[in-house]
């Protein structure tokens, strides 16, 4: 799959804690920031992760990772949090 | 001649157990007893076939071999695994790198890495923590093309056959592969689990028939695993690693309120 703008994004942005809050914080500037086309921020800005990789070509794991960073429900249930206790966590 | 003394592998997600309690609960012993069975053999080094979620490997350079050879990793924290860094073994891994040509493959290597779900849970039912040194070996399937099974089982073969050769006899080596089952991830079907697929990769694994597996074309296995049932190459490889070895299955649990069909087994070894 092709590293073109959306994915330059997510790859920039989403694996950081920073990043990810300056994409929640202003999406639109980011957006602009990477030279997206409207039919990429359309879709970036639906809940259409199927979308996200057949119209914007996203790739599905770096979906992941911009759902992870723009969508805190999201990252709460892919955690482990719950079994910390089991698993001898604090 | 390095000694394999366990064979595991393993899916490498656990999310919120509020959706299926009784199915969670059960997947998070079937990982426990994997730890135990691990950890029972008492492995010197642990070597573990695995993916990278595009966390170190991502689409600016895409090998689809890629061998962790540092020291010490501390891991990524995503899935909010806790981040305490555990040793890797650089002597190990980069006997696997030098001799790999030899057989036909360059493996990248890699001296940074954060890993991620994919390394760390398998390793945190392995008690205590970061007490046996792991080299990870990434199979990238999130490239295109993406390693055929073919290529994959003669990594695996090689790998035997260099740690047959050239590692110490004394040396205690477990072996894991992490990932899987059959799961759609952001693609059509995305949701869904095909409980025969992961099944028969089961029952293909433990009747010591693995390497029939090196026989299917990708394209095979996206249409019936999905995208992340590219995965089950990881289990492919650990079997070809013992081979004919018979197992048992461990836990399997179809789990589309996770959307992904998860199980683990255990190879018999001794």
């Amino acid at each position: 799959m092709q590293l073109n703008n959306p994915n330059r994004m997510i790859q920039a942005l989403c694996r950081s804690p920073e990043g990810a809050a300056r994409l929640r914080a202003d999406r639109e500037a980011v957006f602009s920031e990477y030279n997206l086309t409207e039919a990429e921020k359309t879709v970036l800005r639906s809940d259409d992760t199927l979308k996200m990789v057949s119209a914007a070509k996203v790739h599905p794991i770096l979906v992941m990772h911009y759902l992870l960073a723009t969508n805190p429900q999201a990252a709460d249930s892919m955690s482990i949090k719950e079994y910390h206790g089991l698993t001898g966590e604090q | 001649m390095g000694k394999i003394v366990s064979a595991s592998a393993t899916s490498h997600v656990l999310f919120s157990p509020l959706a299926r309690p009784d199915r969670a609960e059960r997947i998070f012993k079937g990982m426990q007893e994997l730890g135990e069975y691990t950890s029972a053999a008492k492995p010197d080094v642990i070597l573990m076939f695995t993916i990278d979620h595009m966390f170190n490997i991502d689409l600016s350079i895409q090998p689809p071999f890629c061998l962790g050879v540092a020291d010490s990793y501390m891991p990524l924290g995503d899935l909010d695994i806790p981040r305490r860094e555990f040793r890797g073994h650089r002597e190990f891994a980069m006997c696997l790198a030098e001799n790999a040509p030899d057989y036909g493959f360059d493996l990248a290597i890699a001296e940074s890495l954060v890993p991620d779900h994919g390394v760390t849970i398998p390793l945190i039912f392995i008690k205590p923590w970061g007490h046996i040194p792991v080299v990870p070996l990434y199979i990238n399937i999130n490239m295109s093309p993406v390693p055929t099974p073919k290529r994959c089982y003669e990594l695996a073969l090689a790998l035997r056959e260099i740690i047959s050769k050239h590692r110490p006899a004394a040396e205690r080596i477990a072996i894991i592969g992490s990932g899987g089952l059959s799961h759609w991830l952001n693609i059509p079907g995305m949701g869904t689990v095909d409980e025969e697929f992961d099944r028969t990769i089961i029952d293909t694994i433990i009747s010591g028939k693995g390497a029939s597996i090196a026989g299917m074309k990708v394209d095979e296995i996206l249409e019936k695993g999905g995208n992340g049932g590219l995965e089950i190459m990881n289990w492919m490889m650990m079997s070809a690693m013992v081979p004919d070895r018979k197992g048992n299955k461990v836990y399997y649990e179809p789990m589309p309120e996770w959307m992904t069909g998860i199980g683990g087994v255990a190879m018999s070894i001794s």
